[in-house]
């Protein structure tokens, strides 16, 4: 969730061009493979968490560990994924009670737009998304569900997010300065990046309030990760 | 797609009910259908986990759900504890609850807490060993848990960090904690209740007690506490301008209750002083609260200054402007109280707006929804200064009705039925309550036909004036079904007795009351200490549901002691006198005066429960007092015959009371008795049974061979047929209600009977509430014995002894008689002291009839310091025992010295004080008519012709007793 939250604000606040992420080689997820050609039985899903009454399937582990390795270069272990999970699970859940509207279809396009950007073009994106063993529709899908549940979180936890003006004084001389001293860059005056870091700070803030919210969710709840590829 | 198909693990089609999955065969295969169905296979419950597999068929693709079924929590033993904590409390503490799927994840944590709980209770180092017992077959697990505790930690060494005036030693002496004592948690709240209380009764009313322990020591088995003990400051309350006990003020000023002060304490408790001064008659009192710093004594002192002003009478209260509820149904719900004998009534002006309120509730929820409630206060009622009189002012308003009435989204329950259980029908008023009362009335329907999540929504719309049309919204929901019953839990209770009582069905809808109702059923076997009704997977979607039945059987042995007192009012004063008659030596006896007796009493019972696991239940149960020897052995079995209705009852007893001192009566006692509950509040008796019974110690007080019919033993052996019908709202203490009860018997000399006779008893008692706590309670009881065969009334001239002294006939037997007289009857007279005496000694010796009338008037008082906790009753008690049913009389006065049949007439005045058990009464009665009697006693060799002896009965009874007279 953390690092959902992170691109978004990357990609929604900050206007400087990302450098183009390493090539690795693609990892075979098991989604989508070429099942016609054989006839013994394929897994193709099954239970990766219980969690209350309801599940997170193995499909959706393996899919968000190809957007991952399409976005980031390589997934993240399959316990970082799991977490991730379960905390999009709360975050959805209290989102759907709050009846929270879905993100726009201009929105979610226009995330996807500035996703294939990194790639240069579009050609390129579907061949890395290809050898991300990832479909563009569910790209799409990731992208809209990230949209929605961190416009939630920005929702339910802004009001609380204060940030005063020490704070925004410290960010700028303590970070911002030697960052830019360090790279020879004009630095400019606080008066002119102040509503920057101001965002900066409120988003770590929700940053900060939200996980400390989900822990406290994540421990009332009844949850069990079930071993990968075994039962109960 | 060709197939989709859902197989348990061995590749078999599941037989479960299964929901439309969104993949489907004919269509494309997309990865966001499979995980939809894979999430309504696992909102079902059943299962623990799902494969998904593909495979490549000759058509297309099949794709298989493979489900593993889940395992349901079962039944729960802990065993090898060292109590506290009990194996209930660590069941309960571990939380695995019954038909919950199993985890072993839930096992876990619950394993974690019950060592938390062993941890609290000083276990520091328990071995947990735990085994699993699965049931394929009803897919339940049994979760064995065994615990080797090992040594209970000892309380360590005491730190104590001390912020108060006091020293460590005192603090320690005050909370009783020492040293090498066992660790237990609850031992350890107490002792900081106990300090805090010392601290609070100092007046450090904001003190802070916190006992926290360090960490164990294994070596030495020992946990170090400290104990961190904060005075704060020291608070003196006082008042001024009127008195307060102390008592009074702790019931009345929240500071002391909650340990704090703040201003909103300081206001409630003034808010309540000034309550409690106009509920004690001063209308007009007034409280203020101020609070100041005693620099001298380092104390805060809070002073609440009272202005009690005159002390007012509330004369009474009346309505005006009400139409639609009489004022009686009004002054019901009010809280003042006009005055009464020894009271000035109760009034506050807080009570006056809750009154206005409650009235203005009472007509909101007739639909009228417009209505206003104003209060007005006389202070000079009839010229009478302080003499107040209350009216309450009504404007109805309109009354909104329901213009009409429909039931939408009803398909498995009719409307008919919905309506029948609804009270808003067309042209009643329309009330928000009335609507809530439909709502759950109509949700109890549903929820005991199965549907567990059925909801209503009630939607209006004006309809014309004064007029609403009023829809209800019914979402059903699914309906659950009972796939199976599981009995589970039973070790020595044949399965049978328990499947008797369930009423579940299998096959049906699962019915809430049909829970219950087993339940009660089970419970009311008495052999069990729990009793679990639960289904499987209740949080599934399936809709089929297995239910589990989870009993836990009792011991199978109770013991019971006790101690008590006991004391009564007992005829005859005999003294040392002793003459000498043809017969032997006679002690000379009173007659008329009685005595007060009293004995410390003990009780000792033991059962053996749940005999051949048919719930039958064998007792010893054993009584001794000086006055009164008893020992009963009983079997009860339950459900005989396999009916829930008929229960089977064979008793015996012993024995030896001295409740009429004109003998000592032996009893040896036993029946067989068969009861049929026809309804909850009805039942039907049969029964066999055969008392010997020795009148003893006749001796002493009436010559045997004067009169040898009371000396012989005797035996009655007959049929019993009692019917009972109890309606009371309170057996104990009843304010409401009938009770009646009829039962005629049968002693046959043919069964070894010594005599034979017909008796019946008819009991009709009713009472009546009204007013506030007022109770008329009445009484009527009509008893008959006749006599048959060759038994003869006593004293019957057929039953003279011959010239050799041998009675060739037989009688009612003395203890057989009726006896009336004393608290639970006529209380103008002592213990049995009413009806026929013995024309030689002068004792009562009890009659073959018997009616007596009570009536009596029960009221509220109040008085200071008890309060309105002690109530007062008025009464009249009529009637008598009579020689026999001829001899039954209204008559004032009786027709001569040596005939007692008359009706005799008491009136009285009783003290009640309610307690759980019934209410612990002091009476007096005054008797209007006492009787004079005559009896000539026996001829002695110092006085061959004793002149006959006169006495009149006493004017007063008195009695103390607990429980009620009728």
């Amino acid at each position: 969730m953390r690092r959902a939250l992170c691109i978004i604000t990357l990609l929604e606040c900050l206007s400087q061009p990302l450098t183009a992420r390493a090539f690795a080689p693609a990892q075979d997820t098991g989604a989508n493979t070429d099942l016609a050609s054989r006839s013994k039985p394929i897994p193709i899903d099954g239970i990766a968490v219980r969690i209350e009454s309801d599940i997170i399937t193995e499909s959706e582990v393996q899919e968000l560990a190809a957007y991952q390795q399409l976005v980031d270069g390589k997934p993240q272990a399959r316990s970082e994924i799991i977490s991730e999970l379960i905390d999009q699970w709360i975050v959805q859940g209290e989102a759907s009670a709050a009846q929270y509207p879905q993100p726009l279809k201009t929105d979610v396009d226009g995330a996807v737009t500035q996703l294939q950007k990194q790639f240069g073009s579009a050609t390129e994106f579907q061949r890395r998304c290809a050898a991300a063993g990832i479909s563009e529709s569910s790209v799409r899908s990731i992208l809209r569900r990230q949209i929605y549940l961190s416009r939630f979180l920005d929702f339910r936890f802004r009001p609380a997010a204060q940030v005063d003006s020490s704070q925004v004084q410290k960010y700028y001389e303590d970070n911002l300065v030697p960052k830019l001293k360090a790279k020879g860059e004009k630095i400019p005056a606080l008066a002119s990046v102040e509503p920057e870091i101001r965002e900066v700070l409120v988003q770590q803030d929700i940053d900060t309030l939200s996980q400390q919210w989900l822990d406290d969710t994540r421990s009332g709840l009844t949850i069990d990760i079930l071993p990968q590829g075994t039962g109960q | 797609m060709a197939e989709v198909n859902v197989l348990d693990d061995t590749g078999h089609p599941i037989s479960e009910k299964i929901p439309a999955l969104p993949l489907r065969a004919g269509e494309p295969f997309s990865f966001e259908a499979e995980r939809e169905s894979l999430r309504r296979l696992y909102a079902m419950g059943d299962f623990s986990d799902i494969r998904v597999t593909a495979t490549r068929g000759q058509f297309g693709l099949n794709i298989d759900f493979i489900v593993q079924r889940n395992y349901y929590n079962n039944v729960v033993r802990v065993d090898g504890l060292k109590p506290p904590p009990t194996e209930s409390a660590a069941i309960a503490a571990m939380r695995l609850s019954l038909g919950e799927a199993f985890r072993q994840s839930a096992l876990q944590e619950a394993l974690a807490r019950l060592k938390g709980v062993l941890r609290d209770n000083g276990f520091y180092q328990p071995k947990i060993t735990w085994a699993l017992e699965p049931h394929a077959d009803t897919r339940q697990m049994d979760v064995a848990v065994s615990v080797n505790p090992g040594s209970r930690a000892r309380v360590g060494k005491i730190s104590v960090e001390n912020k108060t005036p006091y020293t460590n030693a005192r603090l320690l002496r005050q909370s009783k904690l020492s040293r090498k004592t066992s660790l237990r948690q609850e031992a350890q709240s107490r002792a900081s209740q106990r300090l805090k209380k010392f601290l609070v009764n100092q007046g450090y009313l904001g003190a802070g007690v916190v006992i926290s322990r360090q960490d164990y020591d294994a070596k030495s088995g020992d946990v170090p506490l400290t104990l961190s003990v904060t005075a704060g400051p020291r608070v003196r309350m006082e008042t001024a301008g009127a008195h307060v006990s102390k008592s009074r003020l702790r019931k009345l000023l929240p500071i002391y209750a909650e340990g704090a002060v703040d201003e909103d304490l300081l206001q409630e408790g003034r808010r309540n002083l000034r309550n409690y001064f106009q509920s004690e008659g001063y209308f007009n009192a007034t409280v203020d609260v101020s609070s100041r710093k005693d620099a001298q004594e380092n104390e805060q002192v809070i002073t609440y200054q009272v202005s009690r002003g005159d002390r007012f009478r509330l004369a009474g209260v009346a309505f005006n402007g009400n139409k639609y509820f009489g004022a009686s149904l009004l002054e019901a719900r009010l809280k003042l109280q006009p005055a009464s004998f020894a009271s000035n009534g109760r009034f506050s002006q807080q009570m006056m707006r809750d009154d206005a309120d409650s009235i203005r509730g009472l007509y909101l929820s007739n639909g009228f929804r417009d209505a206003k409630v104003s209060t007005d206060v006389d202070d000079h009622y009839r010229g009478k200064r302080n003499n107040l009189f209350v009216t309450f002012h009504i404007s109805e308003g309109p009354q909104t009705r329901i213009a009409s009435l429909k039931i939408e989204g009803n398909h498995a329950i009719s409307t008919a039925a919905l309506l029948s259980v609804t009270g808003s029908t067309p042209g009643q008023p329309y009330s928000d309550s009335g609507v809530s009362s439909d709502r759950d009335n109509i949700l109890a329907l549903y929820f005991n036909e199965g549907f567990p999540s059925a909801s209503m929504e009630a939607q209006t719309e004006r309809a014309g004036d004064n007029e609403v049309k009023l829809v209800y919204h019914v979402a059903e929901g699914r309906q659950v079904e009972v796939s199976k019953l599981l009995l589970t839990g039973y070790e020595f209770t044949r399965r049978g007795i328990i499947a008797r009582q369930v009423t579940i069905k299998p096959g049906g809808p699962l019915r809430e009351g049909e829970i219950a109702s087993t339940q009660r059923q089970l419970y009311n076997l008495g052999v069990f200490n729990n009793v679990q009704v639960a289904p499987q997977n209740p949080s599934g979607t399936d809709p089929d549901k297995a239910v589990v039945v989870d009993v836990q059987e009792g011991d199978r042995y109770t013991i019971a002691y006790g101690a008590g007192f006991e004391m009564q009012s007992v005829a005859a004063s005999c003294g040392s006198a002793v003459s000498t008659s043809n017969s032997g030596k006679i002690t000379e006896c009173n007659p008329n005066i009685s005595k007060l007796e009293a004995s410390p009493r003990g009780i000792f019972e033991i059962a053996r429960n749940n005999m051949f696991g048919r719930a039958q239940t064998l007792s010893l149960a054993a009584r001794a007092s000086t006055l009164e020897y008893r020992a009963s052995l009983d079997y009860t079995a339950n459900n005989f015959m396999n009916q829930r209705s008929l229960v089977l009852q064979l008793t015996s007893y012993a024995d030896k009371t001295q409740d009429i001192s004109t003998f000592t009566s032996t009893r040896f006692q036993g029946g067989a008795q068969i009861v049929e509950h026809l309804t909850p509040s009805s039942s039907l008796s049969y029964q066999y049974f055969y008392r010997r019974v020795v009148a003893s110690n006749l001796a002493s007080t009436i010559n045997p061979l004067q009169i040898p019919l009371l000396s012989q033993p005797t035996l009655v052996s007959g049929f019993e047929v009692a019917y009972a019908r109890d309606r009371r709202d309170n057996p104990a203490d009843a304010t409401r209600g009938t009770f009646n009860t009829v039962d005629f018997s049968d002693a046959i000399e043919t069964i070894g009977s010594s005599a034979s006779y017909l008796r019946g008893y008819f009991q009709n008692s009713s009472f009546y509430s009204f007013g506030r706590a007022f109770v008329f309670a009445r009484s009527v009881r009509f008893g008959v014995e006749q006599p048959i065969g060759n038994t003869v009334p006593p004293y019957s001239p057929s039953c003279i002894p011959n010239t050799q002294g041998a009675i060739t006939c037989s009688t009612v037997p003395l203890p057989e008689r009726f006896f009336a007289g004393g608290g639970t009857s006529l209380r103008g007279f002592g213990l049995n002291e009413a009806g026929p005496r013995d024309p030689t000694t002068g004792f009562p010796i009890g009659g073959l009839a018997l009616l007596i009338f009570n009536q009596e008037l029960r009221f509220p008082m109040h008085l200071p310091f008890v309060g309105n906790r002690l109530g007062g009753t008025v009464f009249y008690d009529g009637g008598n025992v009579y020689d026999d049913i001829y001899h039954i009389t209204l008559a004032w006065k009786s027709k001569s010295l040596t005939d007692l049949n008359y009706w005799s007439n008491t009136i009285g005045f009783g003290l009640r004080y309610p307690t759980p058990v019934g209410p612990v009464r002091l009476d007096v009665g005054f008797l209007l008519n006492p009787a004079q009697y005559e009896f000539t006693p026996q001829a002695t060799a110092a006085n061959p012709n004793p002149a006959p002896q006169l006495y009149r009965l006493p004017r007063y009874g008195f009695s103390f007793n607990i429980g009620p007279v009728f």
